[in-house]
C-alpha cells in the first residue's frame, strides 16, 4: 500500500512536470518576482531558428542566478531589468520595436548556464543577454555568446579582464574591480590618513582575490603600507578567529581593516572583529552592500566603509525615478545596487540601438551599437564603452552607521 | 603567550560545539551502526527555529527551548520515515538514504528560507567582554563562557544518564549487542527514539549556541559543521562516548591552532586539516583515539 | 510477448544501437547547437557515473569522491592541451616546464585519466582501510583535501580564480566515441574474472578470502580504475565548459554524480543511462518551469529552487521504492550493445524471423479468434524449439 502510494506521487510528479516542461517552450515571458506573486507566462512567439526577429520585437535573454549563492545579487538585479523592460515596452519599446524578454535561472551553476545561454541563442532566438551572475559563470557563457557572435551584458560581474578573457561581445555594466578597490585605497589613505592596512581575504573567489590585490597595490602606490594579510577558505566559513589573533599579535595595531568578502560574511567577521577590541575603520567593496549587515550586526557595523554602484539617496531624478517604479512594482525598496545595474542593463540597450544602431537589431548589430555607446546616462552614472567594455565610472562610498547604510561620496578614479 | 591563550580560547569555543554534534553522532552510530548526515543539518533546523520564535517575540530562553522541541521533533519523523522501515536494510542504503534526507532538508530550508545568509542579534550582554589579562590583549565574551559552561554541563548530564539511568543502560546495552538487549526484554525502538532525542537536543543547542557566536546562518550551513563533527567523533572514537566529546574539543583545538600559526596562504587549508588528521588517526588507530576495538563503551 | 521482444537480437541492435546513433546524427547535423551541448554532457554524465558504479556497485566501495578525481581530471587535461602562450597569458607564475608541456586532445585526454588513477592510488592506500560509512566520509575528505590542493597553488592551477580558454574539443562525435570506448572497457571488466572476483567479495568478503582472493588488492584496482574514468569525464567536462575552477568540483558535483547512480542502479553499467538523462534533461527542462507556469488552469507561481527539491523528493522516493533505481541489476542496456548475443544474432536469419513474428502477434493481438488460433499454434512451436 505504502509503496503505491509513493509510485503514484512519483508518476503525478513526473505528469505534471512534463506538462510544465511542454507547455511554455520558449521559456515564458514570465516575471521574476521578488515577493511571490506573478503574473502568467505572455507566452511569446517562440522561434526555433536563429533568424533576425522582424515584424516588430526586439528578443532579448535574461540570464539570472535566481537561486544558489548569487541570488542576492541577481534577484534584484532580474526585477530592475524586469521593470526596465515593462517600462520600455509601455513607451513604445526601442525604435518602435517591442521587447520580447526570454529569460531563465542558472541556479548558479555553472554548466547550467552555459547550455542556457546556448539555449537563449539557439532556441529563443535571443540577439543580446543580460544578466550571467559571477565571473567565473560570466566567462563560461560569455565565450559561448562570443561564438556566436551575440554581446552579453555581465550586471554582477566586476572582473576587469572580461573583455580579454572572452572577447569584444563581451561588456560590463558595473565597474570593474581595479576601480573599485583603487577608489577605496584613496578614501582611506588621503580622506582619512590611515597609512597602514591588514588585509583579510575570502581566498576562493575571483573576485575579492582580485579586490585585495588592487587594494593593496593602490594603496602601497599611495605611500601606504601592509601590515599583513589572512585568508580564509569560505566553507560556509564563519570563525574568523585566526586572523583576529593574527592581527592582535602584531607589534602595532593597523590604521585600517580591510576586508574582501561577500555580504554573508558581513555581519559574522565585523562582530567577531569588534568583539575582539578591534575598532579600526573597515573597508570593502561592493559585496558587502547591503543595509542587512547593518541591521544585523549593529554597533559592530559602525565604522565600516565600502564601495558600490549608486547612491539611493540621491535626488538625481534617475535615481528617484527609479526608486518610485521599482517600489511601487514590487512593494520595497531595492535591496542593493544591483537593481540599479540590472536596470539599466535594460536601459542601455535601448540607447545604444536608437543612438548608434541604423536600426539593425540583428546580434551583430547591437554588439556594434554597444560598442560605440559614449555618454549613456543611467542609475548607475555614465557608462562609455569607447575605452573598452569595463566603464569606468562614479564610485560611491558608503558607510555603516547606527544600522543603516549612509552615503559619504562619489569619486571617478582615475586609473 | 596571549596569542596562543587567544587561539586557545576560540579553539575550544569551536570543540565545544564540534562536541555537541560529535555525542549526537556517536549515540546513534553506537545503536544503528547508522551515521546520520541529516545530524548536521538538525543545528541548522534549530538555528532557524529559534530565529522565527525569537521574531515572533518570544524571550531568549523559550525561544530556545521552542526550537530545541522542533529541531527534536524533525529528528524523531526522520528516524520513524526514514530510517526505522531500512532497519536491516544493509549499509549501503542506509547510508544512501540518510544523504537523501540530508539534500532533502537543505533544499527544503533553501526553498522556504532562500539561500540568504541571516543572523539573529543576541542581547547585548553576550558581547560584553571579560579581560582575562595579558595586559589586556586577551578578552573572551560572555557568549564563549556561556558556551562552556553550557557544553560542559550537557555532557556531565548526558553522561549521568547513560550511566544511571534504566534507558542510559539499555542504549549501552543495545550498542554492545542488541540482539542480546532485545532478548533481555529491551524495546530497541524506544531505546532508538531516545538517542534520537537525546542527539536531536544536543544538535539543537549546539546550533543556537553557534549562531550565538559566529552570527550568520543558512540553509546549507548544517552539513560541513556535521561532517567535521562526525569526523571528531571517528577520531575520538565512535560509538565511544567520551571519545566523541574529546575527539569534538581535540578537532576545534587543533582546527584553530593550525589555522592560527600557519602562513597566511595556509588558510585555504584549514578545513582540509580537519580531514588530514582524521586519515592519518585512522591509519593508526583504526577505532579512534579512545575506541575500543571490538565490544563498545559508552 | 515483450519479454520475447527484449530478447531478441534485432530489437536490442535496432533499440539499444541503432535508434540512438540516428538520434546522436540528427542532433549533430540538423538542430542548434543548445541541443547539442546538453547531448553531449548526458554523454559525459554516462561515463562519470559509470565510473562510480565501479566503485560504489560493483566493488562494494562507497565512495562520494568522484567530483575530486573529475576536478583533477580536468586541470591536467587542460593545462596539457592549452599552449604555452596561453597558460602563460592565464596563470601567472606558471613554471616553464608545465607550460611547455603540451599533447594533442587524445593523449592528453588519457594521461588527464592516469593523473586520476595515480591520486586515487596516495588516497586509496589510507581510505580503503576503512569500511562503510567511514570509508564514505573519508572519501569527503578527499574532495575537501583535493580542493585545497587545487585552490592554493595558483602558480600551477591559478587557484580559485580557475582557468578559462581551453578549446572545445568535446564535440559530439569525440564524447561519442569516448562514452563508447570506455563503457566497452569498463564492460569487459565487468564480465572477466576480476569482475567475478570483485562481486564475490562484495557478497561475503571472508568466504572470498579463504578461496584466496586478496581483498585489497581488487578494491585498490576498482578504486584506480573508477578514477581514471572519472578524471576522464572530468577532462571531456572541461574542454565542454571552456572554463574550470576548484569550487565546481565539489560537493554538489559529488552528489550530482551520485545522485545519477542511484537514481539509474548502482549495481549495473547500464544504470548510468536512465541515471545520467534524469538528472540531466530534467533540470532544462524545470528550467521552463520555474519561471511559473500553468496547469489546468492554476497558476503556479514561480518556484526559485523548484528544479533541487523535486529532484531530492524523487531521490528518496526511488530509494524508498525502488532501490535498485531504474535498472535494478539488469545489465540489459550495455550488454545489448556490446553483447556477442545482439552482433552474432544479426547474423542469423532466425533473429530476423522470430522478430517479424513477435510483431505480427503484437500487432494482431486480440482481433481476431482466428489468429488467436494460429498464436497459440505458433506458441507451442515456439516453446517447442526453445526447450530442444
Amino acid at each position: 500500500m505504502k509503496k503505491k502510494i509513493v509510485s503514484t506521487i512519483m508518476a503525478a510528479l513526473l505528469a505534471a512536470l512534463a506538462l510544465a516542461g511542454c507547455s511554455s517552450p520558449s521559456g515564458g515571458a514570465g516575471t521574476a518576482t521578488g515577493n511571490g506573486s506573478a503574473e502568467a507566462p505572455a507566452g511569446g512567439s517562440s522561434s526555433e531558428a536563429a533568424t533576425p526577429a522582424d515584424g516588430g520585437t526586439i528578443i532579448v535573454g535574461g540570464l539570472w542566478q535566481t537561486t544558489g549563492f548569487m541570488a542576492d545579487y541577481e534577484i534584484p538585479g532580474s526585477e530592475g531589468f524586469q521593470l526596465a523592460v515593462d517600462e520600455i515596452n509601455a513607451a513604445g519599446g526601442i525604435d518602435g520595436k517591442q521587447i520580447e524578454y526570454v529569460f531563465y535561472n542558472g541556479q548558479s551553476e555553472l554548466d547550467l548556464n552555459s547550455s542556457l545561454i546556448a539555449k537563449l541563442i539557439d532556441v529563443d532566438g535571443a540577439k543580446v543577454v543580460a544578466g550571467l551572475g559571477d565571473p567565473n559563470s560570466a566567462i563560461a557563457s560569455g565565450t559561448v555568446a562570443q561564438s556566436k557572435g551575440v554581446a552579453t551584458l555581465a550586471t554582477s560581474s566586476t572582473l576587469p579582464y572580461t573583455q580579454e578573457r572572452v572577447g569584444d561581445t563581451a561588456f560590463l555594466v558595473p565597474f570593474g574591480d581595479n576601480i573599485q578597490a583603487y577608489a577605496a585605497a584613496e578614501y582611506a589613505y588621503k580622506d582619512l590618513g590611515l597609512h597602514t592596512a591588514y588585509v583579510v581575504t575570502d581566498s576562493t573567489d575571483e573576485y575579492t582575490l582580485s579586490l585585495s590585490k588592487f587594494f593593496s597595490e593602490h594603496f602601497t602606490n599611495l605611500g601606504g603600507e601592509i601590515i599583513g594579510e589572512a585568508t580564509y577558505d569560505d566553507n560556509g566559513y564563519t570563525d574568523f578567529s585566526p586572523a583576529i589573533q593574527k592581527v592582535k599579535a602584531l607589534d602595532a595595531e593597523p590604521d585600517a581593516l580591510f576586508f574582501a568578502s561577500f555580504t554573508e560574511q558581513g555581519p559574522p567577521i565585523l562582530k567577531q572583529f569588534r568583539d575582539a577590541g578591534l575598532g579600526q575603520p573597515v573597508f570593502s567593496g561592493d559585496g558587502l552592500d547591503s543595509v542587512e549587515i547593518a541591521e544585523i550586526a549593529g554597533e559592530a557595523a559602525n565604522n565600516t566603509y565600502f564601495t558600490t554602484h549608486v547612491d539611493y539617496t540621491e535626488s538625481n531624478s534617475k535615481v528617484t525615478d527609479f526608486l518610485a517604479a521599482y517600489t511601487e512594482k514590487y512593494g520595497a525598496e531595492p535591496a542593493n545596487a544591483f537593481a540599479a545595474l540590472g536596470y539599466d542593463a535594460a536601459y542601455l540597450i535601448k540607447y545604444a540601438i536608437e543612438t548608434n544602431g541604423n536600426g539593425d537589431t540583428s546580434a551583430e548589430g547591437i554588439k556594434n551599437a554597444l560598442d560605440k555607446v559614449t555618454d549613456f546616462e543611467g542609475v548607475t552614472g555614465t557608462i562609455s564603452y569607447a575605452n573598452g567594455h569595463v566603464p569606468n565610472k562614479t564610485v560611491y562610498i558608503c558607510e555603516f552607521k547606527d544600522g543603516t547604510k549612509v552615503n559619504l561620496l562619489s569619486v571617478v578614479p582615475e586609473v | 603567550m596571549d596569542f596562543f591563550a587567544g587561539s586557545l580560547i576560540s579553539g575550544l569555543q569551536l570543540g565545544s560545539i564540534y562536541a555537541l554534534i560529535a555525542i549526537g553522532y556517536s549515540i546513534v552510530y553506537g545503536i544503528l551502526r547508522l551515521i546520520n548526515f541529516a545530524h548536521g543539518d538538525l543545528l541548522m533546523v534549530a538555528t532557524y527555529g529559534a530565529w522565527i520564535l525569537i521574531a515572533r517575540g518570544l524571550s531568549l530562553p523559550f525561544a530556545v527551548i521552542g526550537s530545541v522541541l522542533i529541531t527534536v521533533a524533525f529528528g524523531l519523523v526522520i528516524e520513524r520515515a526514514a530510517y526505522r522501515p531500512l532497519r536491516d536494510a544493509g549499509e549501503e542504503a542506509t547510508l544512501i538514504t540518510s544523504l537523501a534526507v540530508s539534500i532533502f532538508l537543505q533544499n527544503l530550508f533553501l526553498m522556504v528560507f532562500t539561500p540568504k545568509n541571516r543572523a539573529f542579534a543576541l542581547p547585548g550582554f553576550f558581547s560584553e567582554k571579560l579581560v582575562l589579562g595579558g595586559a589586556g590583549s586577551i578578552t573572551i565574551t560572555n557568549m564563549s563562557i556561556v558556551i562552556f559552561v553550557v557544553t560542559g554541563g550537557l555532557i556531565a548530564a548526558v553522561s549521568l544518564i547513560i550511566k544511571k539511568t534504566r534507558l542510559g543502560i539499555a542504549m549501552r546495552a543495545c550498542a554492545e549487542n542488541s540482539t542480546a538487549a532485545k532478548l533481555m526484554g529491551v524495546n530497541l525502538n524506544a531505546v532508538v527514539v531516545f538517542a534520537f532525542v537525546v542527539g536531536s537536543a544536543l544538535a539543537a543547542v549546539a546550533g543556537v549556541l553557534y549562531s550565538g557566536q559566529y552570527v550568520s546562518f543558512n540553509p546549507s550551513m548544517g552539513f560541513m559543521i556535521g561532517i567535521k563533527a562526525f569526523a571528531a567523533a571517528v577520531i575520538g572514537g565512535i560509538g565511544s562516548f567520551a571519545g566523541a566529546a574529546a575527539g569534538g574539543v581535540l578537532l576545534g583545538v587543533l582546527e584553530i591552532l593550525f589555522a592560527c600559526y600557519l602562513p597566511e596562504g595556509a588558510g585555504v587549508y584549514q578545513t582540509a586539516f580537519v580531514f588530514l588528521v582524521l586519515i592519518v588517526v585512522l591509519l593508526f588507530k583504526p577505532n579512534g583515539l579512545f575506541g575500543a576495538a571490538e565490544g563498545r563503551r559508552s | 510477448m515483450a519479454k520475447a521482444l527484449f530478447a531478441n537480437p534485432l530489437f536490442k541492435f535496432l533499440a539499444v544501437v541503432a535508434a540512438p546513433v540516428a538520434a546522436l546524427l540528427y542532433i549533430y547535423i540538423g538542430v542548434a547547437e543548445y541541443y547539442q551541448i546538453v547531448v553531449v554532457m548526458f554523454m559525459i554524465n554516462v561515463i562519470l557515473t559509470a565510473s562510480l558504479n565501479i566503485t560504489n556497485g560493483f566493488a562494494g566501495i562507497f565512495s562520494m569522491g568522484q567530483a575530486g578525481f573529475m576536478g583533477i581530471g580536468a586541470y591536467a587535461g587542460s593545462l596539457l592541451t592549452m599552449t604555452a602562450e596561453l597558460k602563460f597569458s592565464r596563470i601567472p607564475g606558471i613554471p616553464a616546464w608545465l607550460a611547455e608541456a603540451h599533447l594533442p586532445f587524445i593523449p592528453a585526454l588519457v594521461a588527464a585519466g592516469l593523473a586520476g588513477a595515480a591520486v586515487a592510488v596516495v588516497f586509496g592506500f589510507p581510505v580503503l582501510r576503512a569500511k562503510g560509512h567511514y570509508l564514505a566520509v573519508m572519501t569527503l575528505g578527499m574532495i575537501i583535501i583535493i580542493k585545497a590542493v587545487l585552490d592554493n597553488n595558483a602558480h600551477l592551477t591559478n587557484g580559485a580564480k580557475g582557468i578559462s580558454g581551453m578549446e572545445r574539443f568535446s564535440t559530439l562525435p569525440m564524447v561519442f566515441a569516448v562514452m563508447i570506448v570506455s563503457l566497452f572497457v569498463l564492460h569487459r571488466m565487468t564480465k572477466s574474472a576480476f569482475g567475478r572476483s570483485m562481486a564475490a567479495i562484495r557478497s561475503d568478503a571472508d568466504a572470498a578470502a579463504s578461496l584466496g582472493i586478496n581483498a585489497t588488492k581488487y578494491r585498490m584496482t576498482a578504486f584506480v580504475v573508477s578514477a581514471f574514468f572519472g578524471a576522464v569525464g572530468g577532462s571531456l567536462w572541461a574542454h565542454l565548459q571552456q572554463t574550470i575552477a576548484p569550487s565546481l568540483f565539489y560537493f554538489k558535483e559529488s552528489f550530482s554524480i551520485l545522485e545519477m547512480s542511484v537514481l539509474g542502479g548502482m549495481g549495473t553499467l547500464s544504470g548510468a543511462f536512465p541515471g545520467a538523462a534524469i538528472v540531466t534533461f530534467l533540470p532544462q527542462f524545470l528550467a521552463n518551469a520555474e519561471n511559473g507556469f500553468r496547469v489546468f488552469g492554476f497558476t503556479v507561481p514561480a518556484l526559485n529552487g523548484l528544479s533541487n527539491i523535486v529532484m531530492s523528493v524523487i531521490f528518496i522516493l526511488v530509494i524508498i521504492r525502488w532501490r535498485g533505481g531504474v535498472m535494478r541489476s539488469s545489465e540489459y542496456i550495455v550488454d545489448a550493445m556490446f553483447g556477442r548475443d545482439t552482433w552474432a544474432g544479426l547474423l542469423r536469419k532466425e533473429t530476423y524471423v522470430d522478430f517479424w513474428n513477435i510483431l505480427r502477434e503484437g500487432l494482431f493481438k486480440n482481433n481476431n479468434p482466428h489468429r488467436l488460433e494460429e498464436k497459440s499454434k505458433q506458441e507451442e512451436k515456439d516453446h517447442e524449439k526453445e526447450n530442444r
